[in-house]
């Protein structure tokens, strides 16, 4: 495919564009950073997931053969049967294993045999789910989707969604400068996977499948044209608007960035489809991507019709596949080892189900239930993890109890002892049932498995506003009404209204009124301004906002239009202000941007939490945007104005930000040590050469800690923030001059 | 050669769904099958069949709200039924529910004689009420009536226009903008139509017509009596009783200056007969009528062939809208007609309107929506957050535009309707629409929900579902305006196949109908779908 294709694929998984609203880097860098977690814990937030998915179900006995029901497997497949002897048998695993355990991999896997006898390989024997259904698309879905096949709703959401969703809240499709990569990345089939999909985060999943051939091509991203009559006017406008998708996509410089940036070690892979993905994720994860799951596929594997050649079971369509997937991860994981970086990747495969035991009547089989799973890379606890499933003596598919792994078990295993989510978020993942010690599985060696200590997870929400602020009429000027809290003693006022405007439908009636500001929102973030939601477009998302208010008509009643004026300078529309303009500006290209949103309640006030809730879609309901109609100053304090409020009493008004995310950014506290001898401004007298000077950041610990003898001498100006601790160690010398 | 000769015979599918791409918001493949088997001429003639009765007042949470000559009174509480979002709503609905073409008509009358929304929501809707009434009528007669409108006499100050202190801003705009536009500048204040004289002349005609208080009730003080909908107060002491004498360029004319209100009146009309009955107001509608319905580039023989024509049939119609557009969209040209190439030019040459593309999706798939009167908070609820905030990002500020230039993509040379893609609308085009649809969603408890399933075997279009090849290419005969060809319909069928044979598809459909189980079929249809929609293909009107 080529890179238009490409882009249009990622919009039809509804990708975000650039102009979307930024997630809240705090949350998500301090999971990818390591930050606030033990030192041991660090190498955790570099780990990769790679999915292998062998689309189509594949013949899981035919890739295994239970070595020791050879002949019960010989007889129900007289055509398809691997030979246990001569020429085109299957190869022996390892014949140390108990019997029941003993593997006969296909002759075309070679890597796999390869990767176990390195250590490198776990097999899963007989993974399914309780209720299967013999459908591609209703049984992956129930696996994307973490399902155990009896449930008949619709599903909207997969494992990895929610997990990526809840441990980096807001971030799909808006990445921010910290956060810069897709959170998965998917090639090899342009259909979405429901793996990533959520009920409200858009763009979990970035698809590249379009983007490949184009990667590794000498030519570049010539576009290729969508092919209609060529030279119409129809054709011209074609063109024009693939044009413009080009620059919808958010995701597609860094990934050109993470693949130039990258490369690839001499490992020869094979010319496959499957071995190119490979290389293309190995080259991204050198190249610096953060992604954490990246999804690869390998198609036909519905080999209802010439599975095998006849007479030569050992070849034939299976075979090949077979070959391919083998001989492509053996080199992937050569060069990922070759570009050090074999320690961070961990390569399952997937298959939507087995098929049946029995051959059909094609050279070929049809639907099954359970299918073998393989986990593969350097910190596989290698081995064969269960007894094979028993073949049944009639029938065609294994019965129920043969199965020996639920593959919530594995992904559960891989989420939490391999990626480290905490218990709270394998219950978003809807994993938790799994993520037990009982249910987990010894995948992982034991040293490369998560620390309870080292789980990560989204920080909490806080909801409740903390203040309420009453502003009531304290002056009347120039026909406008100022108001202030009734204690308030300054000069200036939080807003205006004029009562009366002199203009088409202007309101002519006497009504007296207050307005209830409700202070902040939500620190935990860091931002002390900012309710930690997040607006993803007009009506959908969480609202953002520092402070919202609710106006009440204490008496009379109105019969026209108003207008307000707030305080651009007053602490409590400041904020809104600053952090609502670019939001409006990004929603309203050709309108002149407004910082406030009016919000009609439905009669009712608008309230924390209830009309902020953390899921989509908030405020789903009845709001119009406020244009700034004038600005000015009163009293030498600035404001902006709003004109034509038709209502008022039971109205609130919320600022919504944001986009400048980066100002909000908190850095993670840190810790200045001084451990030298000499003076304060000399980064080589602080711990790492880490001195408060040196760092831009406030929110740091100081530590005054010179050796016996020595001292700590502060020979600058240096203000001591409000951000800042600054502990002096016992018996240790700190000189002011 | 451009040719503006009425097409005959009877349309076909290909024509009929061409017409009705242009000419509604939107239509059923079964509208499309109607139109099939008229004439341009006939299919036309229903187009302008309006009928009033299909639309409702408005009205804000159930009740009537907005005080009109034929109900001065409804039963109202202004603290919370004045609100312009549940007013654009109820425009939005109606609009929604056209099958003619009156409200895009409206609406092209909306992107000429610009006023904003501000303020009053009574003016607003007597406004577009205005505007809605001419959409088969003159738009001579509207250029009187618009002049008189109270929230145009807001907008552009003409309330302000007085003897004593004359303000020449809707003067300007009315010869600039609205009516006879700007020629070349010929000399410092001499555009060739006109000359700065003739702006201040205008001016001097329009002092008195002011707007009043323009509150609900005060505005029913003064009904005009053909259309019955409010207009603004004339005030003889503020009007400028000398004669007015206009430029070379209106031929030195004089208008004798009167001294009644019914002389303002008359002055205004004379005026106003004057100005239309230059060839270049003419030719300027004749453009824009061109442009908004046919094709932004207008060559020098489209402009001698098919503007000179239609600029013609406005003179001779009294300016007659229907007149106009009748003539244009029968002709050979509007179906490409006129030369061998069918096809070339034309055809999928424009972009959907963001008004074609928001309301089209839900009626090209026949989308049960909230009933307006007995589930109107359902139904305001839809309008207000599928439709009206997502055409804010479809870059439609409906009814506010920036200033009263209007819309850039309406007027904007030489990009004109390729504005409307830009990354921000397309990414809202792909994102914001479709995927919501099917997944459904419930407004007050309403479900609104796009059933692909039930659309392929119900809806009577697809003829044979199960054949992967006809239910594609059927798609595109429902959706778009050619069949793409070679990887593009390639990448549409895999759309529907996700990879897996021809065979499978077959199968997975007989099994549903055996079944009556719609899971599988559904990921793959609801695929189809939503790959159709998010395409440059589907952008093109």
């Amino acid at each position: 495919m080529n890179r238009a294709e490409f882009l249009r694929l990622s919009s039809r998984l509804g990708i975000a564009a650039p102009f979307l609203l930024n997630g809240i880097p705090a949350r998500a860098s301090r999971w990818l950073e390591g930050i606030d977690l033990p030192v041991e814990c660090n190498n955790i937030s570099d780990r990769v997931v790679v999915i292998v998915r062998l689309s189509g179900a594949n013949d899981g006995l035919n890739t295994i053969v239970p070595v020791s029901q050879y002949d019960i497997y010989a007889n129900i497949r007289p055509n398809l049967r691997l030979p246990n002897s001569g020429n085109g048998s299957f190869i022996t695993l390892d014949s140390t294993l108990p019997a029941d355990r003993l593997c006969g991999l296909h002759p075309s896997m070679t890597g796999f045999k390869s990767l176990y006898d390195q250590g490198m390989l776990a097999i899963l024997p007989g993974v399914g789910y309780p209720a299967p259904n013999y459908s591609h698309f209703a049984s992956e879905n129930t696996m994307f989707a973490g399902k155990d096949g009896n449930t008949n709703q619709s599903l909207k959401d997969g494992i990895f969604g929610r997990y990526l969703a809840s441990v980096f809240p807001n971030l799909a499709g808006n990445p921010n400068s910290q956060n810069r990569d897709p959170l998965a990345i998917h090639m090899g089939s342009s259909n979405p996977s429901l793996f990533y999909g959520h009920s409200h985060e858009i763009g979990v999943e970035y698809n590249i499948t379009s983007l490949q051939s184009g990667l590794w091509a000498t030519t570049g991203f010539a576009a290729q044209s969508i092919e209609l009559p060529s030279g119409s006017e129809y054709q011209e406008l074609l063109d024009f608007v693939q044009f413009i998708e080009k620059s919808m996509d958010v995701y597609y410089d860094r990934v050109l960035e993470n693949f130039t940036l990258g490369n690839n070690s001499t490992v020869s892979y094979p010319d496959t489809d499957l071995a190119k993905q490979l290389k293309t994720v190995a080259r991204m994860v050198k190249g610096g991507s953060r992604t954490k799951i990246f999804q690869v596929t390998l198609g036909s594997f519905d080999t209802h019709v010439n599975q095998v050649v006849s007479d030569s079971p050992g070849q034939g369509t299976h075979a090949t596949l077979l070959g391919n997937l083998s001989a492509s991860i053996l080199a992937f994981q050569n060069d990922l080892k070759n570009l050090g970086l074999e320690d961070r990747v961990m390569t399952v495969t997937f298959s939507e189900f087995g098929r049946q035991v029995r051959q059909n009547a094609n050279l070929g089989s049809d639907h099954g239930n359970i299918s073998p799973f393989f986990v593969m890379g350097k910190q596989v606890q290698a081995g064969v993890l269960s007894a094979h499933p028993v073949l049944p003596s009639t029938g065609f598919q294994y019965a129920d109890t043969e199965r020996k792994f639920d593959y919530r078990q594995l992904f559960a295993t891989l989420l939490q002892d391999w990626l480290g989510s905490d218990n709270s978020t394998m219950q978003v993942a809807e994993l938790d049932a799994f993520s037990t010690a009982e249910q987990k599985l010894p995948i992982i060696i034991p040293a490369a498995v998560v620390l309870p200590e080292c789980y990560v997870r989204n920080l909490s929400i806080c909801n409740e506003p903390s203040e309420t602020i009453i502003a009531v009429a304290r002056a009347t000027d120039g026909g406008w009404t100022w108001y202030a809290p009734a204690d308030y003693t300054g000069n200036h006022y939080l807003l205006g209204i004029l009562h009366s405007p002199a203009e088409e439908g202007g309101n002519t009636a006497p009504f007296t009124a207050e307005i209830h500001f409700s202070k902040k929102v939500c620190d935990t973030n860091g931002h002390p301004l900012v309710y930690s939601h997040i607006v993803k477009s007009p009506d959908s998302g969480t609202f953002v906002s520092g402070y919202y208010c609710n106006f009440k008509i204490l008496s009379g009643s109105l019969n026209g239009s108003l207008h307000i004026r707030f305080f651009t300078l007053d602490n409590y529309t400041d904020a809104l202000l600053t952090e609502a303009t670019t939001y409006e500006n990004e929603l309203q290209s050709t309108a002149e941007p407004s910082s406030l949103r009016y919000i009609h309640t439905l009669e009712k006030d608008l309230n924390l939490p209830g009309d902020f809730p953390a899921d989509a879609p908030a405020l789903n309901q009845d709001f119009t945007l406020l244009n700034v109609t004038e600005t000015g100053s009163y009293l030498s304090y600035p404001y902006v104005g709003f004109g034509g409020i038709m209502q008022l009493h039971q109205t609130g008004i919320a600022a919504m930000r944001l986009q400048q995310i980066e100002q909000f950014a908190v850095l993670p506290r840190i810790t200045c040590r001084f451990t030298g001898n000499g003076n304060f401004s000399d980064p080589a007298n602080w711990l790492n050469n880490l001195s408060p000077i040196s760092t831009a950041q406030k929110n740091i610990d100081i530590i005054i800690d010179p050796p016996i003898g020595g001292q700590c001498v502060l020979d600058v100006s240096f203000v001591f923030e409000r951000e800042m601790t600054v502990t002096v160690m016992e018996g240790k010398l700190f000189v002011v001059k | 050669m451009a040719s503006i000769a009425q097409r005959t015979g009877t349309l076909g599918y290909a024509n009929a769904a061409h017409l009705l791409r242009r000419a509604t918001f939107g239509a059923t493949p079964s509208q499309v099958k109607t139109y099939a088997t008229k004439t341009a001429s006939e299919a036309l003639y229903m187009l302008f069949q309006f009928n009033a009765n299909l639309f409702p007042e408005p009205r804000y949470n159930g009740a009537l709200y907005i005080p009109t000559a034929g109900n001065p009174s409804p039963v109202f509480d202004p603290l919370v039924h004045t609100n312009q979002a549940w007013l654009k709503n109820w425009w939005l609905h109606c609009a929604m529910t056209d099958t003619t073409l009156q409200h895009k008509l409206a609406f092209f009358l909306h992107s000429i004689f610009i006023a904003d929304d501000a303020n009053a929501i009574y003016t607003v809707y007597d406004h577009h009420q205005l505007l809605k009434w001419h959409a088969n009528g003159s738009i001579k007669e509207l250029s009187v009536r618009i002049t008189r409108n109270i929230r145009m006499l807001f907008y552009l100050d003409n309330r302000l226009n007085t003897l004593a202190s004359p303000n020449e801003n809707y003067g300007r705009e009315f010869l600039e903008l609205f009516t006879i536009q700007k020629g070349p500048q010929l000399a410092p204040g001499d555009y060739t139509h006109y000359t700065e004289q003739d702006v201040q002349q205008a001016a001097r005609i329009f002092t008195g017509f002011d707007g009043g208080q323009g509150t609900a009730a005060s505005r029913l003080n003064n009904i005009d009596n053909v259309t019955g909908i409010p207009q603004g107060t004339v005030t003889l002491s503020k009007h400028d009783k000398g004669n007015k004498t206009f430029s070379y360029a209106f031929g030195n004319r004089v208008i004798t200056g009167r001294t009644t209100t019914a002389g303002m009146v008359e002055e205004l009309q004379e005026f106003v007969d004057m100005v239309f009955a230059q060839p270049a107001t003419a030719r300027s509608f004749a453009r824009r009528i061109y442009r908004f319905f046919v094709n932004r580039t207008i060559t020098p023989d489209i402009e001698s062939n098919i503007i000179g024509p239609l600029a013609d049939t406005l003179l001779q119609n009294n300016y007659s809208l229907q007149a106009a557009v009748t003539r244009l969209l029968t002709s050979v040209h509007f179906f490409d007609e006129d030369d061998t190439e069918k096809g070339n030019t034309i055809w999928g040459a424009k972009v959907k309107h963001p008004l074609d593309f928001s309301l089209g999706v839900f009626r090209q798939f026949n989308i049960a929506l909230p009933d307006y009167v007995s589930q109107n908070v359902a139904n305001y609820q839809f309008y207000n957050t599928r439709i009206f905030a997502r055409l804010i990002r479809l870059d439609l500020p409906l009814w506010r535009p920036f200033d009263v230039s209007g819309y850039a993509p309406h007027n904007k040379d030489p990009q004109y309707d390729r504005l409307w893609i830009t990354p921000i609308s397309l990414s809202s085009r792909y994102n914001d629409f479709i995927d919501a649809l099917i997944t459904g969603y419930r407004h007050n408890l309403v479900l609104v929900q796009l059933d692909t399933v039930l659309l392929v075997r119900n809806s009577g279009f697809f003829t044979n579902p199960s054949d992967n090849t006809i239910l594609v290419n059927e798609c595109y005969d429902f959706l778009f305006v050619a069949k793409p060809q070679g990887g593009r319909h390639t990448y549409f069928m895999d759309a529907l196949l996700g990879g897996l044979s021809a065979i499978n598809w077959r199968n997975d459909w007989n099994n549903y109908l055996a079944t009556n189980n719609k899971t599988t079929v559904k990921v793959a249809l609801d695929r189809l779908f939503k790959t159709l929609i998010k395409s440059p293909e589907y952008q093109a009107c």
